[in-house]
């Protein structure tokens, strides 16, 4: 065993990526690309929201990765020698293994002369634990040595048949691509298993290979018949470039003549690959392969080009040259095929690695999900006003204004409230405040980091939305764009990738359908039936108000609005005074993040009013108050009705994060007004809230900028879980003080949950995040809420009037201090509020809970807290549901129309169901037949389409001919019998749910793969050599495949530690090169970076394609007999440092200010916010304020949409 | 937008592989150039013909392709006739379906299988068999194809074209079956004997009693045909949804 590793860890490091390696690695699935590491790539580590903005959907159950078994990979290729009968292999990765132990079915050892050697297998011998057995440890040396390849893999005669077919042999000559499932083997060993065979099969040849494109395209021109490839293959005959040429004029420069003797030989023989993949389950074919298929195209091109090189150089060498004669012969060419012995390939190392860049690929592209297509549904939100997927938008606004705020340092805060001060002052309206860019332009100096990353790619965003690997037939250029972020914490690159994300367009929309949303609400409403409780009223109200939040939900209340007087004010100008913004901005300087400069000099003057800060903590953190009483990590014991009114029912899933946290927690029992033990005991429980979330979190803090990235999005979310939870549960005493934990870790005090509890933060206390939030203790489920329920009752009855008094207390206590949660929670309040306006019996005490209890429900786990009355108000916060996130998904792809993933477990099965119906209807059919009369000279037979959901009829018309007259005589066939089952009827409307392939733009790989479009990579000196590398082998390959006159391929660098944006640019530009070469007889001269007048280019150079890869000659496939353009220039380009920006200043500053306005948006209604709330305390919310909250939401909206739109 | 064509072909004891009909859409606009003609009925055996009711060349129906709850898509013109008009669909089309019964294989029909090249264009097959006493064999061979000029676009509905080729196929041999059960049941019925005596014939005679015999009288089914048609509607609308 010892020996094997020992063997196996030189030979390759790749083996270390895909393979268990050995016994004494407890990696739980050592076929995911890095095993070692396996939280950083396996999305199932993700915590839930991570997983909802990524891949939008937070059941890791969808993005588990397949465990294929490494061994069941295979390379295969052979040689039609001409016999029907048998084929030649020449190389079989499959024996590579066995080669120890020469299997007797395999007569290797009789021609090859040496060639069959024991090679050093690039896969492991032993098998990663695969599906089919548990016991991988009974693979050993010896059972590998005495293993026949064949009970373990399909015989190769069997695959050669499928290959090649049989029966009729053909002679042709353009390359082919066939995919069979193979059929399952069962071996011993390794069990049953399922595979698929792709082939390519491929000519060497002497005859004119005609050029598909070009042919075809010109006799197709009116036909519409336009054969495409996934990706093409630039032709390959060796009459273009005989190898007898190109042996004369490299390697035996004195044989000239012998062209013209052998190129009329027609030699033509026929080559194929074949790459054998195995998969779980054969219904992984769509999400393995065909999503996969350009990349695989591209694998295959690669190979078979390596192949041909490697054939056409045997062949040279065997060539006996008679210089007298001018005659050439070889013995591998009999009978005008080229006919090799058997495995004189099986020797090539080249060929093992090819075996393993092809597990890699397969792991890779597989099992990495995609990122969902975040860009369609933030447009499907703002565009077609399709509330269902808001979360997505409402994330991606967060989530951007988030960074800028903690990792860019961009003091909003400050500067909001300023704005908002000046705009209060002068009570002028929310629209003035937006659109007012007196404040704005101070930022055209300060450009964030964002902002100048997206001001660079926004103009490059639809190359970036192209495959990297794909067959763009409509334009001559083409440009390979990829996005790399080097990055040592994943968790805050993932966030930036999520952002990128946002702003590129997708390549395949999906279908946002009302399908799901209609069966989303039948379904629900089935569920609320079921959890109605007693409580008559508030059944009304759910059962009255469930189709207006379903649709839209201002209308109710915009006909309050408009009988309201006030209903011209969009926003309602609070009065605040100007000590509010001092209040505000003072608490912030208090404490400053390290990682921010922007931020930390502003002297403003503190001057802290009590009576301000009361109402500020009230309003603008009235979430981010709210959950630190959830921070506190005992379950306190006595509970405090004042607190306890926020959630009256938790499920079991919060109640395990509640109790993962219990147990490391500090038991912290403190008298509500003790300030100091407050604070002290609040550093504490947060120092161990972080020490738990860096501990189940493998990234690096070292980096000055990682510790605010997790917390936004990190401490976003357990801040709210558990806010809620404990809020919920416990009498909530608040335990934290702002400054205490930032002066420990550096962090802006702001971030973190500010004190605790006011009045007004509880109705909002409702975050999704909250309830969606993942926790490593989720399985843990020994707590049970039988009892904190029943606090519950008991907070309602008294909770405004203890809350009143808390609320001032704790206010005064901790001061007020606007921070990114409460933006967060607010926002989601906001659109919460939403539902709230609807719902007519407005209950305020209720409505707390309410709101905890629907969006608690959106878990999903258990609702066993049913005991408590006030769930019947479940139903009324549909739309809540919807924000949790569970699209139906797999790796590589989305089902479209988009559908939730708890509404269809099996898509196949429904799919089939459906298909089986549609047909089994249409076969029970019954014509009849047409009358004697209507056959005269008639030769179309018209058939009105089958009208599905209906009683479906199909009529037979009979139609004279279209093409005279048009006139169409209906002879009534009405069909008789329609099979009117009732199954059928209902299924055949439903649409099938098809894959729709996503965009290759991952969250994070532990290596740089040239497939994905955007992704992030570990911090790697090497990184950059490989993203260079990759990019030159998009030039060749563009260059050698396909007929574009300008390729361009490009790399945005990140640097995320060094917060720099680097653009790499490789351009070949044939049009300058041809016309060049038109120009002057000399060869043209490597083409210098012409933009002089830009001093950013740090380095450029030219260097020829050849240089890189020296047999390019060989396979170029210039039709003009020009002499390839080999020319490439490179550019580099910083546009950011921290030290200044090179960018696109007009369009930063655009983006920038984008920014801004979105966030003065937010910062006015969290300031709007405050005083309704304020007004609710004093038990005055009226109709005239709903009305108002109606229309200032609405106008928020527009705005918010107008604005996100123009980014996205 | 990739084109598609919906294929029924078998592999004729005459002449070989053949295609019986092909489905296609089009754009209203082209429509007339993929219409056979009236006289354009080639002089086929039994087994090759296309059989339509009413003695028409073409089946048509025009429906949009999106008949979802979004509403309608674009109006298409299905097109069901025995060989595209079309002399490149023709030639591609021919091509596939030779190499789908003669030269590809598989190893269990049951699965579909999927080749091409940018020559003709590319498809996925799955081939079928039908008992028949009088084949060869006591089996006809079938294949349902789908051929598309884009590789991307039609491997993109693998999932999608196999679910239907399983359907269609299992119908079509379940009334096969069951017509082969009737008749056998009212032979039986009406002269036990003479009939018993036949079928023993029929299986030591087979070579003499070969004949081509139509999908239809297999199925007995007049508008099995027409059926295909709607089955082939079905699949397109669905795979270029």
């Amino acid at each position: 065993m010892l020996g094997r590793l020992f063997k196996q860890t030189p030979t390759n490091s790749l083996n270390n990526h895909h393979h268990g390696l050995s016994s004494n690695n407890p990696s739980p699935s050592p076929s995911v690309p890095n095993p070692t590491n396996p939280s950083l790539n396996n999305p199932s580590f993700d915590d839930s929201y991570a997983r909802e903005i990524l891949y939008g959907t937070h059941n890791p159950n969808q993005l588990k990765p397949y465990q294929f078994n490494n061994k069941f990979f295979r390379v295969i290729v052979s040689q039609d020698g001409g016999s029907l009968r048998s084929k030649q292999v020449l190389y079989d990765s499959s024996l590579s293994e066995a080669s120890l132990t020469p299997s007797p079915s395999s007569s290797i050892n009789t021609i090859t002369g040496g060639s069959y050697h024991k090679v050093t297998s690039p896969v492991s011998p032993i098998p990663p634990p695969s599906p089919y057995s548990s016991s991988s440890s009974s693979y050993s040396k010896h059972n590998h040595k005495t293993i026949i390849p064949s009970k373990i893999y399909h015989n190769s005669n069997e695959l050669n048949d499928y290959m090649f077919g049989c029966g009729v042999p053909s002679n042709e000559i353009n390359c082919s691509t066939k995919l069979h499932v193979l059929p399952s083997i069962n071996n011993l060993i390794g069990g049953p298993y399922n595979a698929v065979l792709i082939t390519r099969l491929f000519s060497i040849c002497d005859v004119e290979n005609t050029d598909p494109h070009t042919d075809i395209s010109s006799i197709n021109s009116n036909i519409n018949w336009h054969p495409t490839s996934a990706l093409p293959i630039g032709a390959t005959n060796i009459k273009k470039f005989p190898f007898f040429r190109n042996l004369s004029s490299s390697s035996n420069p004195i044989i000239p003549t012998t062209t013209n003797s052998k190129s009329s030989s027609n030699i033509n023989s026929r080559f194929s690959i074949g790459i054998v993949i195995p998969l779980d389950s054969l219904n992984d074919i769509n999400d393995v392969i065909v999503n996969n298929w350009d990349e695989i195209s591209h694998f295959l091109i690669l190979l078979q080009k390596s192949i041909y090189k490697k054939l056409l150089s045997i062949l040279n060498n065997n060539c006996l040259y008679d210089n007298e004669n001018n005659l050439c012969s070889c013995s591998y060419l009999i009978n005008k095929r080229i006919q090799f012995p058997n495995y004189i390939l099986q020797n090539d190392l080249d060929l093992n690695n090819q075996m393993l860049k092809l597990i890699k690929l397969i792991h890779y592209d597989s099992n990495i999900p995609k990122l969902i297509n975040t860009n369609s549904l933030m447009k499907s939100c703002l565009i077609d006003d399709n509330t269902q997927y808001n979360s997505v938008f409402l994330n991606w606004v967060l989530e951007t204004l988030n960074w800028l705020e903690f990792k860019d340092g961009k003091s909003f805060l400050q500067n909001a409230t300023n704005n908002s001060l000046t705009n209060y002052n002068s009570n002028s309206s929310f629209h003035t405040t937006n659109t007012g860019s007196t404040d704005l332009t101070s930022y055209a100096n300060n450009n964030t980091f964002l902002a100048s990353l997206l001001a660079l790619l926004i103009p490059m965003r639809q190359s970036l939305s192209v495959k990297p690997y794909h067959n763009v037939t409509d334009s001559k250029v083409r440009e390979v764009t990829r996005v790399v972020l080097m990055t040592g914490n994943p968790v805050v690159a993932k966030k930036l990738i999520f952002i990128i994300n946002g702003i590129v367009p997708d390549s395949n929309t999906p279908d946002v359908d009302d399908y799901e949303v209609n069966h989303l609400e039948q379904k629900q409403q089935q569920q609320q039936q079921q959890r109605q409780q007693p409580d008559l009223r508030h059944q009304e109200d759910s059962q009255q108000h469930i189709p207006q939040n379903k649709t839209k939900s201002f209308e109710y209340d915009e006909n309050d609005c408009s009988t309201s007087p006030k209903s011209k004010r969009p926003y309602p100008p609070p009065r605040l005074p100007s000590t509010f913004s001092n209040t505000s901005s003072g608490s912030n300087n208090n404490v400053t993040t390290p990682s921010s400069p922007a931020k930390s000099i502003n002297p403003i003057p503190i001057k802290r009013s009590t009576q301000f800060s009361t109402s500020v903590s009230s309003s603008d953190n009235s979430f981010g108050r709210s959950s630190p009483t959830a921070k506190g990590w005992e379950i306190p014991g006595k509970s405090v009705a004042s607190t306890s009114t926020s959630t009256p029912n938790r499920e079991n899933i919060e109640v395990s994060v509640h109790n993962g946290s219990i147990t490391k927690g500090i038991p912290i029992v403190l008298p509500v007004n003790a300030t100091s033990k407050a604070q002290i005991s609040s550093s504490l429980s947060k120092s161990s809230s972080l020490a738990y979330l860096s501990s189940s979190l493998s990234s690096s803090y070292s980096s000055s900028y990682s510790l605010p990235k997790i917390g936004s999005s990190f401490m976003d979310k357990w801040k709210n879980s558990i806010s809620s939870v404990y809020a919920g549960s416990s009498s909530g005493v608040p335990h934290h003080g702002n400054g205490s934990i930032s002066s420990n870790y550096g962090y802006d005090g702001d971030y973190f949950p500010p004190p605790p509890t006011t009045f007004g933060s509880i109705p909002k206390r409702n975050s999704i995040q909250s309830l969606r939030s993942p926790s490593p203790a989720i399985e843990q489920e020994e707590f049970t809420w039988t009892t904190h329920s029943a606090n519950i009752p008991i907070a309602h009855s008294n909770g405004n009037s203890s809350q009143n008094g808390m609320g001032n207390v704790m206010s005064n206590i901790y001061g007020s201090t606007p921070n990114k949660l409460s933006r967060t929670q607010s926002m989601y309040d906001l659109y919460n509020m939403n539902n709230e306006i609807l719902e007519e019996s407005y209950n305020e005490s209720n409505n707390l809970s309410d709101e905890n209890f629907s969006s608690s429900n959106t878990i999903k786990v258990n609702s066993s807290s049913n005991s408590n009355p006030n769930n019947s108000n479940n139903g009324n916060h549909n739309s809540t549901l919807n924000k949790n996130l569970a699209i139906k998904r797999s790796k590589t792809s989305v089902y479209s129309p988009l559908i939730d993933d708890n509404l269809i477990k099996n898509v196949n099965e429904h799919n089939k169901t459906i298909i089986q119906s549609k047909c089994e209807e249409i076969m029970k059919m019954k014509f009849q037949d047409p009358t004697a009369a209507s056959k005269k000279e008639t030769h179309i037979l018209e058939i009105s389409p089958i009208i599905h959901n209906e009683k479906s009829f199909v009529d037979i018309d009979e139609a004279e001919s279209l093409i005279n007259d048009q006139s169409t005589i209906s002879s009534g066939f009405d069909n008789l019998d329609l099979g009117n089952d009732d199954g059928g009827e209902g299924l055949s409307s439903h649409p099938i749910f098809k894959h729709l392939a996503l965009s290759p733009n991952v969250a994070f790989s532990d290596e740089f793969r040239s497939e994905f479009n955007i992704q992030s990579c570990p911090v790697n000196p090497k990184l950059e050599t490989q993203v260079m590398s990759a990019m030159r082998n998009d030039l060749l390959f563009y260059q050698n495949n396909f007929d574009y006159s300008k390729i361009v391929s490009r790399t945005v660098f990140i640097s995320l530690r060094a917060r720099e944006i680097k653009l790499i640019e490789m351009t070949i530009d044939n049009d300058a090169y041809h016309r060049a070469s038109f120009s002057t007889a000399n060869p043209p001269k490597p083409e210098t970076p012409s933009n002089g007048s830009n001093p950013q280019i740090s380095s450029s150079l030219s260097s020829p394609l050849g240089s890189y890869f020296p047999d390019t000659s060989l396979f170029h496939m210039k039709k003009n007999s020009e002499k390839p353009n080999n020319n490439y220039k490179t550019k580099t380009l910083k546009v950011f440092t921290p030290a200044k920006n090179l960018g696109n200043l007009e369009l930063i500053n655009k983006v920038d200010n984008t920014f801004e306005e979105i966030n003065q948006l937010f910062n006015l209604q969290q300031q709007y916010r405050t005083k309704q709330q304020q007004r609710q305390q004093q038990q005055q919310s009226s109709q005239q304020e709903k009305a108002d909250k109606t229309e200032g939401f609405h106008d928020f909206n527009k705005k918010l949409s107008k604005l996100v739109l123009s980014l996205v | 937008m990739a084109n598609y064509i919906v294929c029924l072909a078998h592999f004729c004891e005459l002449h070989g592989p053949s295609t019986i009909i092909c489905t296609q859409v089009v754009k209203p606009s082209i429509q007339d150039k993929h219409i056979l003609a009236p006289n354009s009925k080639v002089q086929t055996c039994a087994s090759c013909e296309l059989y339509i009711p009413d003695g028409s060349a073409n089946i048509i129906t025009k429906d949009s392709l999106h008949s979802s709850n979004k509403g309608n898509g674009p109006q298409m013109v299905f097109i069901s006739n025995h060989y595209p008009s079309s002399q490149d669909r023709y030639t591609a089309l021919t091509k596939l379906v030779m190499k789908s019964l003669s030269v590809e294989t598989s190893s269990d029909i049951s699965k579909p299988m999927f080749f091409g090249d940018a020559i003709n264009g590319y498809c996925i097959n799955k081939i079928f068999t039908i008992k028949d006493i009088n084949a060869r064999g006591s089996e006809r061979k079938y294949a349902l194809i789908v051929i598309s000029d884009s590789e991307t676009d039609i491997l993109s509905n693998w999932d999608i074209v196999g679910l239907y080729f399983n359907e269609v196929i299992n119908l079509i041999q379940e009334r096969v079956t069951k017509t082969m059960e009737e008749i056998s049941a009212q032979k039986i019925s009406g002269n036990g004997n003479t009939v018993t005596g036949l079928l023993d014939n029929e299986k030591y005679l087979r070579r003499s009693m070969i004949k081509p015999k139509s999908l239809k009288e297999l199925t007995d089914d007049d508008h099995i045909f027409v059926k295909f048609h709607l089955w082939a509607i079905e699949l397109l609308k669905d795979i270029l949804r």
